[in-house]
Order: structure tokens, then C-alpha cells, then sequence
């Protein structure tokens, strides 16, 4: 379902800027990356707190009823704020990658049209998820009447920075090369891959 | 433009981008966004779909059955488990691949997630296996294969999306999962025995040294007591029960068995957060795409199509069902898979008069196998890569194997008496009998 | 030529819901000539109902079927319809529903606090029970409770009234959780609880009646302001047609469902005694109507005044 490191953790995926295809990326994002990491565990860690409070005070008898939109906004945001810190380091699932049975000009056209695909759906999600929002002014959760446009806006947030990643690896892979960025990998692979 | 046209472009479209390289989820969204301008749906309507896919209260669980996999590989605390297998099979022809299947069956009781399993056998067992001289497409192949278990035995992610989709028991999808999910793992084990490379075969393990291994194991083992055991006795729900598994693994299993880690877990619950959003961000673009295809009537198509085949028989209708998701899973994965094809599957369960939890496993167990087979074997591709070979090399392997799944899903059709027991016997409300409210014992539907 | 509108509900076919738009779609047809055709969407096919009040409002979806209780996600005052006893019995209920004024209030309410949507008339689904693995046969014993209860004001302050302890949770958890016993018990509708299996964790239905299980037929602005005066007198009157005729056939269905789950062994309580919740619920009526505003306060009025 997703890709998990475990051991081992050749790429250092667990660090909270991936080095992985460094040439695509500036590094005057590097900090925007760290704290949408550190995001993603807050709201994890939020989650699971919000969860355990839950049950606790449910099996006393002392249910707090507002817990369950707590839970939900630490759920939601996290989903939302993932998927855009996983576009800028590749973490996404994928079918396949035809791009990488290609090099030279057909490479650049595909490693292209993808980025351009992703950008046009983050800003899809930016501008309709923004109009979503808006929407969201008029219809309330029960029971603390909050609208609902308080969890519509990790959309747009999130559409804004898939788009912004999926940008900046664009006008770098240009600059840089898609291929070298990944040749780099490749060579690190190698050098850790056990013989 | 006429529907089947809208969703044969929205189902291309998805396709294509897909396999041009472009993330799962962007890819339905793409197809999804570019289908709807053709119809009346309003592009907000699909933004708000997508947030509808996630705001579940069923798919809360998945966060912590990755959790519990995740802590148990970043603190090392799984070699325990895999020395208590070695004791266990070492000995046995085929020696370290069927360490792999013994060490699956453990694992998948506290993994939800298959390429987790996946990802921690290449790089601790598989890495063993290749010093060891074994064929690598072979390690691959059987890591692959054995990894697909964590689907079927509890905890599992996908059966919890099965249930949630589907308002099928998700406890008696878990109670069902483990006939199968076994049958897949000593089918591996027969496999490995008769068909597999001889491998180096350890000496038998004395009673010490299993009861040492055991004792080095027992608080990791007590990850799936808690899962199942609060599930089934009624204390938890499997949400619930994967809070309690958490803070078992946060509060006793690291502080006494790799206290050096404790610093580590502010890092891996980052990475957590992070990857238990890619199977969600995926569940909220296959909504979408689901919406659409129920908004077109796609769905109703297909059923009919089906139930003009198969009339009421619910053998046929399992078997095309099960043919259908062979064939989507070979390009999709699959939870968007479930998603997507749910409507039409209750609608078939209901004709066929079919258990639902009993269809809920043989799909299940179909997609599991379509995770090893061509083209888009997410497991068996992320096995290759972590193993180092190339894919059609692990195919090859894998093929033998294949005979392992497909006997399992005949029987698994064929003999739902056999997939219902274990349900049936720790908890008859999963499978649709109820307590006798006047008297002791349950009536059961006939 | 015809034209084909969509309406969703999130029930099967066979259940109030199912019947109510069987009886819309049917009318409209005739009236419309042939020219204004509905296609059902049941089954929660389109969404939750409170996400396809969403849609509806946004026009995407042209008609839906909801339950008072998520209209008050858009329109708080509607929570007046699941007032506790504000439906006497079951007569009370039909004659209220099929009342105009009461009607016209209701629709005077949506039109001037919701945006997007106008409801076309009420419908119902009959009384909603209590459930249990035990019998519920007075005020006494709910006492301690932990009862799922819809996530509105009213069912927040009625419960505890009784005595009772309140989880929230989905209707898509409730199986489950009365399954594991992170509650005792749930309330709904006859049908509901039959058509969703839930007699599989909780066998034993208690006919408490304490509030009416009401609904509401909707239609998007964006398709209201594009009929014209004659089609909107089709679609208002094959919605008056529902108002008239869905109530009775609905409480039909609750007493056929009551005999098939008596057939299957399920225990259905129906001698409770209600006294006792009445004498809590009743100093709340009025003051809870006032509480959500005028809108809900008249139509309140309407009903208690409804004979
Ligand atoms: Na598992
Ligand atoms: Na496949």
C-alpha cells in the first residue's frame, strides 16, 4: 500500500528533508519541507492523543463529545498536509514510471508532462478546493456548530503546495537534468545496495 | 457527450497518466477533473467528494495499524521475531524461505499493510537469503508472495477499507482473513519444500533454544493478543484496538527491549504521518472517481452485465466478480479497486444471497494475488526494487507460485462453510446471526 | 422533450425513502406529461446525506430525500422535527405532516436561513425506538445507559434528561460498536434497524416512540429558478402528493417490518411504558423550540396545535 523504510534507511528517509533527487529540488524550500514534516507528526501525534482521550473517557463515563471533531481535523490535516510534503519527495504511489525506460529529449518530454499534470491538478485543488471552502461557510458540524469549512481548507493549502513542489521540480529538472537527478540515486543505490 | 464515452475517457485518462509516471491519486484526479467538465458536475462538487472519501470514521484505523508496523521495524525490535522462526522451520528443506512464510505469518498479525511487510523482509531476511547464495528473482518472488498475507490475517488495512466502503463487520472480514491467509503461508511452506531451492539448512533447534527465542519474542507477540484478543472478546473496536496496540509497542515493547529508540519516535512519527496519508490521498481521488462512475451509472452497467450472466447463482457471480477484480487489480491497486467497484458488489452480494463477509474475503484474497501478478504487481515490484533484480526476473519466479493463490481462491468460493467457521464460532454477529433474545445460543440465517 | 433529474437518498429501495420517491417520480411523470422524468439514486450511491445536501445545494444534484435531524447541518432550527414527543402517535403524525400551514412554515423557515436549497414538503419514516440486547419498558430502564444517539442538541439534552449516558458516532459505526459494547444501545426507525441488520448485535427493540423519524424532500434553487410557473406547480404538487400519501404507507412498512423480525426471533417490546419519558420530555418541548429560534417555535406550535 505504501512504501515503508525499515531498516537500514538507505535514502534517509526518515530525515525531515530527503536527499534524494537533491538537483531537483531549491534549497531555499528545504525548511518548508522540514516543517511540513514535523506537521505530519504533530498531527499524527494529535490524532492518536485525541483517540486515546476518547476511549478513556468514554469507558469512565465522562464521554467528551467534542473529541471526535478533534479527531477528525488532526486526521483530515494530516492526510492533506502528507500528500503535499510527499510530492516534493516523491513518496507518492505510482503504477509505473515509463519515463525511466527513456533518455534524451523523449526523457525531458515526459518527466515534463508529468510535473505539468501535477500542477495542474494542485492548482485545481487550490482554486476549486478555495470555492469548496467558501461553500463549507453554510453547513456545520454536529454538535459544536463549527462550519465545516474550517476542514474544507486543507485542500486548498494542500493544492497550493503540490503545485508549488511539483513547480520547483520542473524548472530544476530543466535546469539540472531529470535523468542526472536520478543517475545520483542510482549511483547511491549501488554503493549501499548489499552484495 | 453520451456517459460511457465520459467514463471510458476518465478511465483512459487515469491510465495513461498513470503509467506515464504521474502519482495514483493525481492520476484519478486528473482523469476525474477532466471527465467532469464534459458532464453538469460542478468542479467544487468533485474537490468535496474527495474530502468525503477520508471523512470516515472506519478509516481512523489505518493510521495506527501502520504505526504498530512502522515502530516495530524502526526500533529492530522484528529480528526477535525472526530468530523465533529460524528455531522454528531453520531446519526444514528450503531453510531460510521457509523462515520467510513462518516469519510472514507472525508479522501479518501485526502489520496492516503489505508493502510494509514487504519493505522488512527484503531488508532483513532477504538480505540473509542473498549471502546465503539463493537465486535473488527467487528471493524476491517468495517475499512477495509471502508479504500478500498481510492483507488477509488481521490487522489489515485493506479489509478495514473493505468494511468501511462497504458497511460489511470489519471483525468478521478479520476472523474470515486467517483460514486463507494461512493457507497462502503453508502453501508457501509446501511449496518452498517440494519445488523450492534446497537452501542451507540449519540443525533442528533444541527445546532451549526455542523457549529462548520465544521468551526474546513474548512481548512483541503480545501485539496480535491484544489486536485480536480485544476485537474478539468485544472490548475494542479495531480502531480501538490499534490504540492499545501502539501504546503497548510505545510504552513496554521499546522502553524494555531498545530503550536507546525512545529518541527516534518523535522522527518516526513524522514518517508515519506522512505515509499513512498516500493510501488515504488515494482513497479521496478514487471517491471522486467512484462518484462519478455511480453519478454516470457506470456501476449499474456492469452489474446488470454480470447478472445477466450469472442470474442468481452465487458461485458464477463470485467467479466473474472475482475475474473482474483479477483483471482491474492487474493495472490498479487495490484499495481504489474496492472503492470504486463497491456499489456494484453490494448490489451482486445482495443478489447472489451472498455473506458479505464471505465475498468480502474472496475479493480480498483476489486482490491480495493481484498484488504479485502483472503489470502492476505493487508488491512483487517493490520487492524486485528492494531486492535489486529486474521485474520480469521476479515474474518468472513467481509464476509457479501462482498455483499456491489460485487453489486458495477456488476453495475460498467454493466453501464458504469452511471461511464462515472461525467467524461463526468467536463471533456469530459478524456473520449475521444474532442472540437468541429469549433463551441462550443464536438463530442463525440457513 | 423529456428531461431526466436526479434524486438521492442513502436507504435501499425498499424503505420509506424508496416509497417516497417512488411516489414523486411517479406523479411528477404524469403531470409533467412525460416531460419530467426522475432517476433514483438510493443507497447512499451519491453520498452521506448531509454531503448530498452539500450537492444539492451547489446544484449539482437536483433532488434528495434527508432526515430533519442532518438538515439542521444547514439550518439549525430544523432540529424542531426531532423534538422528543412533539408527535403524539402515530395519527398525529400523519395529520401534522399532511397539514399545509405546518408545511408552509417549514419551507418559510428553509427559504429565509438556507441558501441554495428549497424543500418541496416533509415526509417520514414513522417513530424511531430504542434498541438493546436488553428490554427497555420504562423511564427506569435507560437509566446508565450508553445510548448512540444522533449528533444534535436536542438528542444532548433529551437523553441525559432520562438519565442515560450519549456516545456519538456515524451511523455506519453503530453496528459495530452495539457489537463490542461501546454502547448498549442505539434508536431508530423499525425498517432502519431491520434493513441495516443491526437485530444481529441488538435483538431486542423496545416501541418507546419518542421521537418521529422525519424528512425532507429537497430541490436545488439552481433547477427551482429555472421552471417555469407551470412546472413548478408539478413538481409542488407531486411533492404535496408525497406529503399526503408517503406517511401512511411508511407507518405500513414499520408494522411489516415489526411482524418480519418477530418472524426471524427478534423481541419487539411494544407495551412500554412511555409516561415516564413524556412527563421528562414534556417541560422541554417549548422551551427547546424557543431556543432554536422563531421559525422553530411557530412550527412547534403548528404541530402541538395539530389535532
Ligand atoms: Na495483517
Ligand atoms: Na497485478
Amino acid at each position: 500500500m505504501s512504501e515503508t523504510s525499515g531498516a537500514g534507511d538507505p535514502h534517509g528517509e526518515r530525515s525531515l528533508v530527503l536527499q534524494r533527487q537533491r538537483r531537483l529540488k531549491w534549497r531555499a524550500l528545504d525548511w518548508l519541507e522540514a516543517v511540513l514534516m514535523m506537521l505530519c507528526g504533530f498531527t499524527l501525534a494529535g490524532f492518536c492523543a485525541a483517540v486515546v482521550c476518547d476511549i478513556v473517557t468514554r469507558t469512565i463515563g465522562a464521554p467528551w463529545l467534542w473529541l471526535q471533531e478533534v479527531t477528525s481535523t488532526f486526521f483530515i490535516y494530516g492526510i492533506f498536509i502528507g500528500a503535499a510534503v510527499a510530492t516534493r519527495r516523491n513518496d507518492h504511489l505510482f503504477l509505473a514510471a515509463v519515463g525511466e525506460f527513456f533518455t534524451g529529449r523523449p526523457r525531458l518530454l515526459i518527466e515534463s508532462a508529468i510535473r505539468l499534470v501535477v500542477i495542474a491538478v494542485g492548482l485545481f485543488l487550490a482554486w476549486y478546493g478555495y470555492i469548496n471552502f467558501l461553500r463549507g461557510f453554510s453547513s456545520f458540524r454536529m454538535p459544536s456548530m463549527t462550519p465545516i469549512a474550517s476542514l474544507y481548507a486543507a485542500i486548498p493549502i494542500s493544492g497550493a503546495l503540490i503545485a508549488l513542489f511539483a513547480f520547483e521540480q520542473l524548472v530544476n529538472g530543466w535546469r539540472n537534468g531529470f535523468e542526472s537527478a536520478l543517475a545520483d540515486d542510482a549511483a547511491n543505490d549501488a554503493r549501499e545496495t548489499p552484495s | 457527450m453520451s456517459a460511457t464515452l465520459v467514463l471510458g475517457l476518465m478511465t483512459f485518462l487515469f491510465l495513461f497518466f498513470g503509467y506515464l509516471g504521474v502519482p495514483v491519486a493525481f492520476s484519478l484526479t486528473a482523469g476525474v477533473m477532466i471527465g467532469a467538465a464534459f458532464t453538469d458536475v460542478t468542479f467544487a462538487a468533485i474537490v468535496q467528494k474527495m474530502f468525503d472519501g477520508v471523512d470516515s470514521e472506519a478509516l481512523l484505523a489505518i493510521p495506527f495499524f501502520l504505526l504498530v508496523g512502522e515502530l516495530m521495524s524502526s526500533a529492530n525490535v522484528v529480528q526477535r521475531v525472526i530468530n523465533l522462526s529460524l528455531t522454528l522451520v531453520g531446519h526444514l528443506k528450503g531453510g531460510l524461505s521457509q523462515v520467510v512464510a513462518v516469519f510472514s505469518m507472525f508479522f501479518s498479525e501485526m502489520s496492516g499493510s503489505t508493502t510494509a511487510d514487504a519493505a522488512v523482509m527484503s531488508r532483513t531476511l532477504g538480505v540473509s537469503m542473498r549471502k546465503e547464495g539463493y537465486d535473488p528473482p527467487f528471493i524476491a518472488a517468495i517475499i512477495a508472495a509471502a508479504s500478500t498475507i498481510a492483507a488477509l490475517v488481521p490487522p489489515s488495512i485493506t479489509a478495514v477499507v473493505y468494511g468501511a466502503v462497504g458497511n460489511v463487520s470489519i471483525a468478521g472480514l478479520f476472523m474470515a482473513g486467517f483460514l486463507p491467509g494461512f493457507m497462502i503461508g503453508f502453501g508457501l511452506m509446501i511449496y518452498c519444500y517440494f519445488f523450492g531451492p534446497e537452501g542451507i539448512r540449519r540443525p533442528r533447534a533444541t527445546f532451549g533454544q526455542f523457549t529462548d527465542a520465544t521468551k526474546a519474542a513474548a512481548l512483541p507477540l503480545m501485539i496480535p493478543v491484544i489486536l485480536l484478543g480485544g476485537i474478539l472478546t468485544g472490548w475494542f473496536t479495531p480502531t480501538e484496538a490499534g490504540v492499545v496496540a501502539v501504546c503497548w509497542i510505545m510504552l513496554v515493547v521499546i522502553p524494555m527491549l531498545n530503550p536507546r529508540h525512545i529518541r527516534n519516535l518523535p522522527r518516526d512519527f513524522c514518517y508515519a504521518g506522512l505515509i499513512y496519508s498516500l493510501p488515504l490521498i488515494t482513497i479521496a481521488a478514487a471517491t471522486a472517481f467512484g462518484w462519478m462512475l455511480a453519478y454516470l451509472r457506470g456501476a449499474i452497467v456492469i452489474s446488470d452485465w454480470i447478472t445477466s450472466l450469472a442470474g442468481n447463482d452465487p458461485h458464477l457471480i463470485m467467479l466473474l466478480l472475482v475475474l473482474l477484480f483479477t483483471i482491474v487489480g492487474d493495472f490498479i491497486e487495490p484499495v481504489p479497486t474496492i472503492i470504486i467497484f463497491m456499489p456494484l458488489v453490494n448490489a451482486l452480494t445482495d443478489a447472489g444471497s451472498i455473506n458479505p463477509v464471505h465475498m468480502g474475503v474472496v475479493l480480498i484474497l483476489t486482490l491480495a494475488f493481484g498484488l504479485i501478478t502483472p503489470p502492476y504487481g505493487l508488491v512483487l515490484l517493490m520487492a524486485s526494487k528492494f531486492v535489486g533484480v529486474p521485474f520480469s526476473k521476479a515474474l518468472k519466479a513467481a509464476l509457479p507460485i501462482y498455483l499456491v493463490f489460485l487453489t486458495t481462491i477456488v476453495f475460498a468460493i467454493y466453501v464458504p462453510s469452511a471461511i464462515l467457521w472461525l467467524p461463526k464460532q468467536v463471533m456469530p454477529q459478524a456473520v449475521g446471526c444474532f442472540k437468541n433474545p429469549s433463551g441462550s445460543g443464536y438463530i442463525c440465517p440457513s | 422533450q423529456a428531461k431526466h433529474y436526479k434524486i438521492a437518498y442513502d436507504q435501499p429501495v425498499g424503505t420509506g425513502y424508496g416509497i417516497a420517491a417512488t411516489i414523486f417520480a411517479d406523479k411528477l411523470k404524469e403531470l409533467s406529461k412525460g416531460t419530467m422524468l426522475i432517476d433514483q439514486y438510493p443507497g447512499a450511491q451519491l453520498g452521506q446525506e448531509p454531503q448530498v445536501l452539500q450537492l444539492v445545494k451547489a446544484g449539482d444534484i437536483e433532488f434528495c430525500l434527508s432526515a430533519s435531524a442532518n438538515a439542521a447541518t444547514l439550518t439549525p432550527q430544523a432540529g424542531v422535527m426531532s423534538l422528543h414527543f412533539l408527535m403524539r402517535d402515530e395519527n398525529h403524525l400523519k395529520k401534522a405532516l399532511a397539514s399545509p400551514e405546518v408545511s408552509q412554515a417549514f419551507r418559510t423557515m428553509v427559504d429565509e436561513t438556507v441558501q441554495g436549497a428549497h424543500v418541496l414538503g416533509l415526509l417520514t419514516l414513522g417513530f424511531r425506538n430504542i434498541y438493546a440486547k436488553k428490554e427497555v419498558r420504562n423511564l427506569a430502564d435507560i437509566k446508565g445507559m450508553k445510548v448512540r444517539v444522533q449528533a444534535t442538541p436536542t438528542e444532548d439534552t433529551m437523553f441525559p434528561a432520562y438519565g442515560a449516558q450519549i456516545v456519538h458516532m456515524p451511523f455506519g459505526s453503530v453496528y459495530t460498536s452495539l457489537q463490542t459494547g461501546v454502547v448498549d444501545a442505539a434508536e431508530n426507525g423499525v425498517n432502519v434497524y431491520l434493513v441495516n441488520k443491526h437485530y444481529e448485535v441488538a435483538p431486542i427493540m423496545s416501541m418507546t416512540q419518542h421521537e418521529a423519524n422525519n424528512n425532507l424532500l429537497w430541490i436545488s434553487d439552481k433547477l427551482w429558478s429555472s421552471l417555469t410557473a407551470e412546472q413548478k406547480g408539478w413538481v409542488q404538487a407531486a411533492a404535496d402528493e408525497v406529503s399526503k400519501v408517503e406517511p401512511g404507507k411508511a407507518l405500513d412498512l414499520e408494522t411489516q417490518s415489526a411482524a418480519k423480525l418477530k418472524g426471524m426471533g427478534v423481541k419487539i417490546v411494544t407495551d412500554v411504558d412511555k409516561s415516564g419519558f413524556q412527563k421528562v420530555a414534556q417541560p422541554y418541548l417549548e422551551k427547546m423550540a424557543n431556543d432554536l429560534g422563531p421559525h422553530a417555535a411557530k412550527i412547534q406550535q403548528l404541530i402541538s396545535a395539530t389535532q
